[in-house]
C-alpha cells in the first residue's frame, strides 16, 4: 500500500518544472538516500542524496518511478506538481532483488537454480555463536547438525544427503575465497549467504562442489550514504535443558546387587568393599584407605544420597554475550564497512572446573574505490575484504568413549565424593579429588579430576586471516573484467603443562612436562574473469569466462615437548626452557613439517553463457574444467558441465486470467560437479616412514629407522563426479501473500572416492579408487504467508524437505564399509556400517523380539528343529530374532536396525509485529530418523553406574519387554549389538523465541540515535520428543564421519535466555 | 584480458617431500636397513589374539583362559570357539603385509648395485647377500607362522605374483617356506655368533635358518603324518626336491658346533625376575633370587646393555615400551607380559596384569621340585619368598593359584619413590603406564631348543643331556616321551607347547581332563572342549573369505 503525501502547486501541465521531494522509508520514516528516480520511458532520472531528497527538472504530464532495492517500486504521475514526497514500503519479494551467484550476482526472479537466499539480518536476529546454526531450520535440503552442545564445536553441514563416506561438507566462499568454514565470522557481519544446492547453480565451482556451494557475502558500503554506527549486543545465561538421572548411592548398590543376585551371586558387601582400599593404603600412611571407606559408609549411614556427577561437572547460569560495532558508508566514490565483534561464551560442562568456553574476536574492513570512471561508468575500482579472527577455545573432551567427560561423570559410581578433604591434608591431591575406590574396582578414576587434568593445562589461540583485493576494470560499458588475489591464512600456539597426580593404580602419572607448539598456513586463489552482459531488443544475453588458480602455499607446525618442569605445579611456568636438561632421549619429543611445501594446488578455467528473452524463458550453460594436484598427470583434469532452463508462466498472454497467481516460474537443471578432496600421492604409493619401527641392537628404548610401501598404488584414481537432476516451481499466490518454492533432485554420485577393503594378500594398505556409487532423492518446499491486518502485520514460514539416501554400488566383493568397533561399549561389534542398497552409515545389528517373560517363552524360544537357541536361556533374556531361520544366532542374522539420517527435516518460522512490539519464533524439526545410546561401558565395566532408565528393567514377568534382567558380569543380552539400544528420535524444537520493542519512533528528535531496540529471546527453549537423552540432535558417529547418531552422553544444547539491544546511531 | 594462463599444468605438479618413491627406493644400504626393519615390523599385530605368543599359549593345555569375566575372547580361544569373525585376521594381513616387503627387497636388491658404498666388491656382495638371505628367511618366518595356525595359503613370492589366487595346500606351502630356508642358509654368511655385532642383535643369521629349518621339518612331518593321516619323513622343496631327516639334523648339528650358542648356565638368568634386586639394588624385592644367586643375562646379545651377555636367545620379537598416542601404540610393547599378569594384584616384584592363562595346576603338581626350572617357570601365589605373599584371589576367572614367571609384569620401588615397571627404570622411560611397561623381549628361539630338536630328529640324547645337565638333571636315555617331557619343563609357556602337541598327535588326549578353579570367587569346573574336526587349525578370517568372493574356503569345523 502507497502512503502519498502531495502538496498541489499551480502549475501547466506538459511543461518542464523543477521537481523535488523526499523519499522516506515506512518501516523507520527515516529518509532513504540511493532511491533512483526515472522519469518513464526515458533515461532521464537521478538518485535520492544523503537527505532522502531528490530533484529532477521534468514535464508536467510525466510519471515518475521510484525504486529501491528491497522496497516496492512505485509509479506516480506528476499531475504539474513540484513537490512529491513518497514513502516506500519495504517489499518481501523484491522483483528486482539479487541474489548472489557463483562470480556473480543475478536477478533472484531469473535464477534457474535450487538457491536459498538467507540476509545477514535474518542469522542475526537468532543469536547463535556461529552463522550456520541459524540457517538450521530455514534453509530446506541444507541439514545442519550442531556437532554437540559445546560452545564453539561447530556444525555438521550436509547438503542433499551424504554422497560420499568422505569429505562431505560443502564449499565454503566467503567474499570469493573459498574457506574451510565460516565459523569465524560474526553474524552481525554478514550481509547474505546463498547456498547453491543444485549441481547446475554449484558448476562454476567445478571440481569442489559435490557436497554443495555456500557463498557468503559480508557486508559492504553503499554509494553516498552517510555513516551509520550500529551496536547490537546481549547478554545471555545458558543451563543445561534436560538433564540425565544417574543412580543415587542406594538406588546404584540395590541394581548392583541385583545383578549379582540374578547371576547366583551374594549381594555385594559394600562396607567391606569401601574400606578394602589396597592402594590408598599402600601408597600413602595412615591407612587412609581404610578411613575413606569408613567416611563414605559413615556418610552413608546418615542418608548421604552419593555424589551426582553430572551435577558437579555442571557449571549453573553459565554467562554468554556478544558485542558488534558497524560502521557503513560511502561517497560517490568510495564505498565502506568495518566492523569489530566479541563473543564470550561459557561452557555449561566444565565452566567452573577448566573454565571451558569459547572466545572470538573478528575484525573486518571492506572498502571499495573508484579510481577513474566517464559519465556513464566506473571504469577502475579497486576494493578489498578482510576479516581478522582470533579465537580461544577451552574445551572439555566429547569424543568416544574413551574421550568424553560427560560419559565419564554417567558411569562413575556414586559411592566416591568429589572431594575429600584428607586428601588436601595428607598431599594426595592438593585440590582434594578424592582418590580411587580401590575396592570396587582399579579402574574408576574421579571424572572431576580427570576432566580437570586433562584439560585445564591447556592454552592456545587461533587467528585467521581471511580476504582478498581487486581490481575492476570496465573498458567500454557492459564489460566487467575483474582480478582478485584472496588468502585464507591461519596461524596460531598453544602450550600446555602436563602435571603430576597419583589418585589410583591405573590413575597416575609422575613425570611432569611442558610442551609448546605454533602453527601457520595459507592458501591463495588468484580469480581473474571477464563479464559482458547487454540487450538485444528483447533479447539478453550474459557471458562469463574465467580462470582461477588456488594454491596451497605454506602449512607448517613445529612444537616440541620435555619431561620434568623446573617449576613443578606452576602452569604460568610451563614453558619448554623451564625443564629440566634431558637425562634420556624419552624426556624430548619433537615435531615440524610443512606438508604444502611439495607444492598443490587447483587450476581452472570457467565459462558461462546465460540468455533471457523478456525475462520469460530463460537458459544457461555452465563449464569448468579443473586440474588438481592430488591426482597423478593424465588424470588431473576433470570438466563439469551444467545446463538449466526456467520459464516464467506468468509472463505468458494467457496466463493474464488467472489472477491468483502474481508469479510462477518453471526450473530444470542438470549437472556434474566433483569432489577432490583426498590426500595427495595416493596415485603413487610412495614408502612410509613408520614410528615406531623396528628395534635393532642396543638402542632400546628407541627404535631404529622403518619404512615399507605405505598402500597399493593406484596411479587411475581421478575425480569423483556428482551428478544432479532439479526441477522446480516458484510461485506467488493471492497479491503475493503467499509464496511457494518446490524442488524435486536426483542427486548421484558416481565413481565415489574410497578406501575399499582389499585382500590381505595385497600385504599393503587398501588404495583409494573410484569405487561406488550413492543416489540421494528428494524433494523440498517452502510455503510463505505474509500479511497484516490493520497495525498487525505477520508472516509464517513453512519448510519441510525429504531425502533418501542410498548406495548403489561399492566396488569390491564384499560390498560393505564396515565402522569402528567398541562404540557402545568396549568389547562390542561395530554399530554403523555402509553396504550396497542401504542408505550410508546404517545401523547394524540384531532384531530383537521382546524378552522371554516367563518359563512357557522360554521352552518356546527354539530353532527349526527344536532346540534351545541357548544352553542357558532362561527369563529376562532376550528374544533374538533367527532372520535365516539356521537356528543359530550368528553374523547372519544382522540386519538394518534404523538410520540416523532423517527422512523429513522442517522448519517453521512466525513472525509478528504490532506497533514498534514484534515477535519471532523459529521451530525446527526432524523425522524418521534414530540414534543408538549407551551410557555405559556394559561389556568390560560392570561396575559402571546407570541411569534411572534402569529402573525399567526386566525384573519378573511383565515388567519390560526391552531391558533384560540384570547381570553382573558380561552377557549376550546386552554384548549382542541390537535394537534395544536403538531409539527413535523425532524432534520439533522451539529453538528460537523473541520479543523486541522498537523505540524509533521516540527518538525522532534526537539527531544522535536514529533507533534503538531491546529484545528478550530464549533459545532452545523447549523440545517435543520421544527421545530420553538430553537432546535429539546426535551428529557424533564415533570416529567414522560419515557415521552419526551415537549417543554416549552427549553434550547437550544449553537453554539460554538473552536480553538484547541494537542501537543505530 | 588479464587471463592468467602465464603458468602451464606444472603448476599442479607436486613433491612429496614426507616419503621415499617406490622407483628409487632398495638402491642404498640406508634403505636397506630401513626396509629390512619395516619387513621384521609386521611381526607386531594390533589385535592380541593374532600374536602368535599370546594365541599359542592360550591354545595350550598348559595354560587356561582366565582373564576377567568380560575377556570372553580368551575364554573362545582356550575352548576352541570362535563366535568372533576376525579373530586371526591381523596374523594373517600382517604375514602378508611382511611376505610383501621380504618380496620387494628379494627382487630389488637382486638388481641394485651398492658397490659404491663399499671397499670392494666381495664386501658389496655379502651385503646383498645378507639382505636377500634375511628376506628369504623372513618370508619363511610369516608363511610358517601362517601355515601353522591356519593350514594351507595363497603363495606370493614375487611382486607381480596374481593376489586374487585361490589357497595352495600345506604341502606347497611348506615346500615353499623349505625352499626359502634352504636358499637363506645358503646365501647368508656363516658369521659366528660372537662375531657378529650388537648392532645387528636382533637380525635372522644362518644359524637362526637352521634352527627354523629343524622347526619346520618337525612341524610339517609330524602334521602330516599324525593329523592328515598322510606319514611322511622328508620336507619336500619348491623345486619337487626334498630335505630328509639326516639333511635337516646336519643343518642343526652346523648351528650346534659353528654357531657360537650357548646354553646360559642358570636356566633362571634367561628370565628378567633374575636381575630384578640388582635393578631395585634390594635384595629383598624378591628373595628367592637372591637366595639361588640369580643373574640376568640380558637382552642385546653377548654385549647386553643390562646383564651378563645372552649367548643362548637365537631370534626374538623385540619389544620397546608403547604410548597411546602412537598409531597402534601398545603393539610395541611385551603384551603377553601384560595379558598373562596376576589380574588386579599389583605386588612387588610381579605386577598387575589382565590375568589371562592361569598355569594348569596339574603342571606344578607333576614338576620334580628339584628341577629348577619349576620355581623358574611358575609363580606359586600367596608364596613370600617369591614376592607373592600379598596376592588376593578371586579376582579374575579360571583362577588356579599359579600364573607364569616367565613373561610377566615385573616391577620394584624407585630409590624410595614410587613402584615402577623394572624396565622404565632401566631405560629411564617417561612413561609409567602399566599397559605399555614390557620391554621384554619374546624368545622365538633358543638354543635348548636346537639341541631338543636334534635329538628329536636324531633319536639320540646328547642334546636333550645337555639341557638337562643345566637343570642339575641326570641323563636319561633317548624316548620320545621322556623328548616330549624335556620339551614341555624347557620350553613351558614360550609358545611352542601347542604346535608340539598337533603335531605329536597328542591334541586329541591332550585336554581330557576337569580342573576345580574360581571364577571370579565362585568355585566351577573348567574342562576344554578340543574338537577333532579342526585338526589343530584355527578359524580362517571371514572377512578375507567375503572379500575373496568365496575363492578361500574355511578351515573345517568353524
Amino acid at each position: 500500500m502507497l502512503i502519498l503525501s502531495t502538496v498541489f502547486s499551480l502549475g501547466l501541465f506538459a511543461q518542464e518544472v523543477t521537481l523535488s521531494g523526499v523519499v522516506t522509508s515506512a518501516d523507520d520514516n527515516q529518509p532513504l538516500p540511493g532511491v533512483t528516480v526515472v522519469v518513464k520511458g526515458t533515461t532521464n532520472g537521478t538518485v535520492t542524496n544523503f537527505d532522502g531528497v531528490y530533484t529532477l527538472k521534468v514535464s508536467g504530464d510525466a510519471v515518475l518511478l521510484f525504486s529501491f532495492v528491497g522496497m516496492k517500486p512505485q509509479e506516480i504521475p506528476v499531475d504539474g506538481r513540484t513537490q512529491v514526497d513518497v514513502v516506500l514500503e519495504s517489499d518481501a519479494f523484491d522483483v528486482d532483488e539479487v541474489v548472489v551467484v557463483g562470480y556473480g550476482v543475478q536477478k533472484k526472479a531469473l535464477t534457474t537454480g535450487a538457491n536459498i537466499n538467507v540476509k545477514g539480518e535474518e542469522i542475526a536476529a537468532l543469536n547463535t555463536s556461529t552463522a550456520m546454526e541459524a540457517l538450521q531450520g530455514t534453509t530446506p535440503g541444507v541439514s545442519i547438525t550442531r556437532n554437540n552442545g559445546q560452545p564453539g564445536a561447530g556444525t555438521k553441514v550436509t547438503i542433499r544427503g551424504l554422497g560420499t563416506i568422505g569429505d562431505s561438507d560443502p564449499l565454503y566462499i566467503v567474499d570469493g575465497v573459498a574457506v574451510g568454514n565460516i565459523d569465524y565470522l560474526n553474524s552481525s557481519d554478514i550481509e547474505s549467504i546463498d547456498v547453491l544446492k543444485d549441481a547446475a547453480s554449484a558448476a562454476i565451482y567445478g571440481s569442489r562442489a559435490a557436497n554443495g556451494v555456500v557463498l557468503v557475502t559480508t557486508k559492504k558500503g553503499s554509494k553516498n550514504k552517510k555513516p551509520m554506527v550500529t551496536y547490537d549486543g546481549y547478554y545471555g545465561i545458558q543451563n543445561i535443558y534436560k538433564n540425565l538421572d544417574p543412580l543415587n548411592a542406594q538406588e546404584y548398590m540395590y541394581i548392583m546387587d541385583e545383578g549379582r543376585v540374578n547371576d547366583g551371586l551374594a549381594p555385594n558387601n559394600w562396607e567391606a568393599i569401601l574400606k578394602n582400599n589396597a592402594w590408598l593404603n599402600n601408597n600413602f600412611p595412615g591407612e587412609l584407605g581404610t578411613q575413606l571407606g569408613e567416611d563414605i559408609w559413615g556418610m552413608l549411614q546418615n542418608g548421604w544420597e552419593g555424589t551426582n556427577w553430572i551435577d558437579e561437572i555442571t557449571k549453573q547460569d553459565a554467562s554468554m554475550q556478544s558485542h558488534a560495532v558497524n560502521i557503513t558508508g560511502g561517497s560517490d566514490d568510495v564505498i565502506y564497512s568495518a566492523g569489530i565483534s566479541y563473543l564470550d561464551q561459557t561452557g555449561i560442562i566444565g565452566g567452573d572446573i577448566i573454565d571451558a568456553g569459547y572466545k572470538r574476536l573478528t575484525a573486518r574492513l571492506n572498502t571499495e574505490f573508484v579510481l577513474y570512471k566517464n559519465d556513464e561508468h566506473d571504469i577502475i575500482t579497486i576494493g578489498e575484504n578482510f576479516t581478522y579472527t582470533n579465537t580461544e577455545n577451552r574445551s572439555v573432551g566429547t569424543g568416544n568413549i574413551y574421550w568424553n567427560d560427560l560419559h565419564d561423570a554417567l558411569v562413575q559410581n556414586p559411592l566416591m565424593p568429589a572431594y575429600w578433604q584428607p586428601s588436601i591434608d595428607n598431599n594426595i591431591n592438593e585440590y582434594g579429588f578424592t582418590p580411587t575406590l580401590d575396592g570396587l574396582s582399579t579402574g574408576q578414576t574421579n571424572p572431576i579430576a580427570r576432566m580437570y587434568y586433562r584439560h585445564n593445562y591447556n592454552y592456545g589461540k587461533g587467528n585467521k586471516v581471511t580476504g582478498n583485493a581487486y581490481i575492476k576494470v570496465e573498458p567500454i560499458k557492459d564489460l566487467v573484467v575483474r582480478s582478485s588475489f584472496g588468502v585464507d591464512a591461519w596461524f596460531g600456539y598453544g602450550r600446555s603443562m602436563n602435571p603430576t597426580y597419583s589418585l589410583g593404580l591405573l590413575y597416575n602419572d609422575d613425570v611432569d612436562g611442558a610442551s609448546q607448539n605454533q602453527y601457520f598456513g595459507n592458501n591463495w586463489t588468484w580469480t581473474t574473469t571477464a563479464a559482458y552482459g547487454r540487450l538485444f531488443g528483447d533479447h539478453k544475453v550474459d557471458v562469463l569466462v574465467g580462470t582461477e588458480l588456488l594454491k596451497n602455499q605454506i602449512n607448517m607446525e613445529v612444537g616440541g615437548s620435555r619431561n620434568n618442569l623446573l617449576f613443578p605445579g606452576d602452569p604460568k611456568y610451563a614453558y619448554i626452557n623451564n625443564t629440566q636438561s634431558p637425562e634420556s632421549i624419552s624426556e624430548i619429543n619433537t615435531w615440524g613439517a610443512d606438508w604444502a611445501a611439495g607444492g598443490g594446488g587447483l587450476m581452472s578455467y570457467i565459462a558461462r553463457a546465460q540468455y533471457n528473452f523478456k525475462e520469460r524463458y530463460m537458459f544457461s550453460a555452465t563449464v569448468r574444467a579443473d586440474g588438481s594436484s592430488n591426482f597423478a598427470e593424465g588424470n588431473r583434469w576433470g570438466t563439469f558441465p551444467s545446463f538449466a532452463a526456467g520459464w516464467v508462466i506468468t509472463e505468458e498472454d494467457f496466463m493474464d486470467d488467472i489472477s491468483i497467481l502474481d508469479f510462477a516460474k518453471l526450473r530444470a537443471s542438470w549437472g556434474q560437479n566433483g569432489n577432490q578432496s583426498i590426500p595427495n600421492f595416493i596415485y603413487s604409493s610412495q614408502i612410509a616412514y613408520v614410528f615406531p619401527g623396528y628395534f635393532f641392537g642396543d638402542t632400546k628404548p628407541v627404535s631404529g629407522t622403518t619404512a615399507y610401501p605405505e598402500r597399493v598404488t593406484n596411479p587411475d584414481v581421478t575425480w569423483e563426479k556428482s551428478e544432479q537432476l532439479n526441477i522446480g516451481v516458484d510461485a506467488r499466490l493471492l497479491d503475493s501473500r503467499l509464496a511457494v518454492t518446490f524442488d524435486w533432485y536426483k542427486k548421484t554420485t558416481k565413481g565415489w572416492l574410497l578406501e575399499a577393503p582389499i585382500l590381505g594378500t595385497f600385504g599393503a594398505a587398501a588404495p583409494y579408487i573410484n569405487g561406488g556409487d550413492i543416489e540421494n532423492t528428494g524433494v523440498e518446499m517452502v510455503f510463505g504467508w505474509n500479511d497484516k491486518v490493520g497495525d498487525f502485520k505477520y508472516n509464517v514460514s513453512f519448510s519441510a524437505a525429504y531425502n533418501k539416501n542410498e548406495v548403489t554400488s561399492i566396488a569390491n566383493t564384499d560390498g560393505v564399509i564396515q565402522g569402528p568397533s567398541h562404540v557402545l561399549s568396549q568389547g562390542t561389534a561395530a554399530v554403523s556400517r555402509v553396504e550396497v542398497g542401504m542408505p550410508i552409515g546404517f545401523f547394524y545389528g540384531y532384531e530383537t523380539d521382546g524378552l522371554l517373560q516367563n518359563q512357557d517363552e522360554v521352552d518356546a524360544y527354539v530353532t527349526p528343529e527344536g532346540n534351545p537357541y541357548f544352553s542357558d536361556q532362561r527369563p529376562g533374556d532376550v528374544r533374538f530374532v533367527d532372520q535365516n531361520l539356521d537356528g543359530v544366532i550368528d553374523e547372519d542374522d544382522k540386519i538394518m536396525l534404523g538410520d540416523p539420517n532423517p527422512d523429513w527435516e522442517i522448519g517453521i518460522q512466525l513472525g509478528a509485529e504490532f506497533k514498534n512490539f514484534y515477535a519471532n519464533a523459529t521451530f525446527t524439526g526432524k523425522f524418521g530418523m534414530q540414534v543408538m545410546q549407551s551410557y555405559r561401558s556394559f561389556a568390560d565395566n560392570f561396575d559402571q553406574n546407570y541411569t534411572t532408565g534402569i529402573f525399567d528393567r526386566w525384573h519378573g514377568e511383565g515388567t519390560s519387554d526391552r531391558l533384560p534382567r540384570l547381570s553382573s558380569s558380561s552377557n549376550r543380552n546386552t554384548n549382542f549389538v541390537s535394537d534395544i539400544y536403538m531409539h527413535d528420535a523425532d524432534y520439533l524444537r522451539v529453538s528460537n523465541l523473541t520479543f523486541g520493542y522498537n523505540f524509533g519512533h521516540l527518538l525522532s528528535n534526537i539527531d544522535a540515535i536514529s533507533n534503538v531496540r531491546l529484545y528478550t529471546s530464549v533459545s532452545n527453549l523447549y523440545t517435543f520428543t520421544g527421545y530420553d537423552g538430553m537432546d535429539p540432535e546426535v551428529a557424533f558417529g564415533h570416529d567414522a564421519s560419515w557415521a552419526s547418531g551415537i549417543d554416549l552422553g552427549l553434550y547437550p544444547q544449553a537453554r539460554t535466555v538473552m536480553f538484547g539491544l541494537s542501537v543505530e546511531f | 584480458m588479464l587471463f592468467t594462463t602465464g603458468c602451464g599444468d606444472e603448476f599442479l605438479d607436486t613433491e612429496n617431500l614426507y616419503g621415499k618413491s617406490l622407483d628409487t627406493y632398495y638402491s642404498t644400504p640406508t634403505d636397506m636397513e630401513e626396509a629390512i626393519a619395516g619387513v621384521y615390523n609386521a611381526i607386531y599385530t594390533p589385535n592380541v589374539h593374532s600374536n602368535e605368543s599370546m594365541a599359542a599359549n592360550l591354545l595350550s593345555d598348559m595354560m587356561l583362559g582366565g582373564g576377567g569375566p568380560d575377556d570372553k575372547s580368551a575364554k573362545w580361544v582356550d575352548n576352541f570357539e570362535d563366535p568372533l569373525e576376525d579373530t586371526y585376521r591381523d596374523l594373517w594381513s600382517q604375514s602378508y603385509n611382511g611376505i610383501a616387503r621380504a618380496n620387494a627387497i628379494i627382487e630389488k636388491t637382486a638388481e641394485a648395485d651398492f658397490s659404491t658404498f663399499f671397499a670392494s666388491a666381495e664386501e658389496a656382495q655379502e651385503f646383498k647377500n645378507q639382505q636377500i638371505g634375511e628376506a628369504l628367511f623372513m618370508r619363511a618366518f610369516f608363511y610358517f607362522r601362517l601355515v601353522k595356525f591356519l593350514g594351507g595359503v595363497p603363495l606370493i613370492t614375487a611382486i607381480d605374483d596374481p593376489k586374487d589366487g585361490p589357497r595352495n595346500t600345506i604341502t606347497e606351502t611348506y615346500a615353499q617356506i623349505a625352499s626359502d630356508l634352504k636358499l637363506a642358509i645358503e646365501t647368508m654368511p656363516s658369521t659366528p655368533f660372537p662375531e657378529i655385532p650388537t648392532s645387528s642383535y636382533g637380525h635372522a643369521n644362518k644359524w637362526v635358518a637352521q634352527a627354523y629349518l629343524g622347526r619346520v621339518y618337525l612341524y610339517y612331518t609330524g602334521y602330516m603324518t599324525n593329523m592328515e593321516g598322510q606319514s611322511t619323513d622328508v620336507l619336500p622343496l619348491a623345486d619337487g626336491g626334498s630335505l630328509s631327516a639326516s639333511d635337516v639334523a646336519g643343518y642343526l648339528s652346523d648351528c650346534i658346533n659353528n654357531s657360537g650358542h650357548e646354553l646360559v648356565s642358570d636356566f633362571r638368568n634367561l628370565w628378567p625376575y633374575s636381575y630384578v634386586n640388582i635393578s631395585a639394588g634390594d635384595t629383598t624385592v624378591l628373595p628367592w633370587a637372591h637366595e639361588n644367586n640369580l643373574s640376568w643375562v640380558g637382552q642385546d646379545g653377548h654385549s647386553p646393555t643390562f646383564g651378563t651377555g645372552n649367548y643362548e636367545t637365537m631370534f626374538v620379537q623385540r619389544f620397546s615400551f608403547g604410548d597411546w598416542g602412537w598409531n597402534n601404540g601398545n603393539i610395541y610393547t611385551n603384551r603377553l607380559a601384560l595379558f598373562t599378569g596376576v589380574r588386579d594384584n599389583s605386588m612387588v616384584p610381579f605386577g598387575q596384569g589382565w590375568g589371562w592363562c592361569p598355569i594348569n595346576p596339574n603342571l606344578w603338581n607333576s614338576w620334580d621340585a628339584e628341577d629348577p626350572r619349576k620355581e623358574g617357570s611358575i609363580l606359586e601365589l600367596g608364596n613370600a619368598a617369591q614376592g607373592a605373599g600379598g596376592y588376593e584371589a578371586d579376582k579374575g576367572d579360571h583362577e588356579t593359584g599359579f600364573f607364569n614367571k616367565k613373561y610377566i609384569a615385573i616391577q620394584h620401588r624407585e630409590n624410595g619413590g614410587d613402584v615402577k615397571g623394572m624396565f622404565i627404570q632401566l631405560y629411564n622411560w617417561g612413561n609409567t603406564d602399566m599397559q605399555l611397561m614390557h620391554a621384554q623381549d619374546f624368545i622365538f628361539m633358543r638354543f635348548a631348543d636346537v639341541l631338543l630338536m636334534h635329538s628329536e630328529i636324531t633319536g639320540t640324547a646328547d642334546g636333550m643331556n645337555r639341557v638337562r645337565a643345566r637343570a642339575g638333571l641326570d641323563p636319561v636315555a633317548y624316548s620320545l616321551d621322556a623328548l616330549k617331557q624335556e620339551r614341555l619343563y624347557e620350553l613351558a609357556f614360550e609358545g611352542l607347547r601347542w604346535f608340539d602337541l598337533v603335531r605329536w598327535g597328542d591334541v586329541e588326549s591332550a585336554f581330557n581332563y576337569t580342573l576345580d578353579v574360581r571364577n571370579s570367587g565362585i568355585d566351577a569346573k573348567y574342562s576344554p572342549n578340543y574338537r577333532s574336526e579342526i585338526k589343530g587349525l584355527m578359524p580362517f578370517p571371514e572377512t578375507e573369505v567375503r572379500l575373496s568372493n568365496g575363492v578361500y574356503e574355511q578351515n573345517p569345523g568353524w
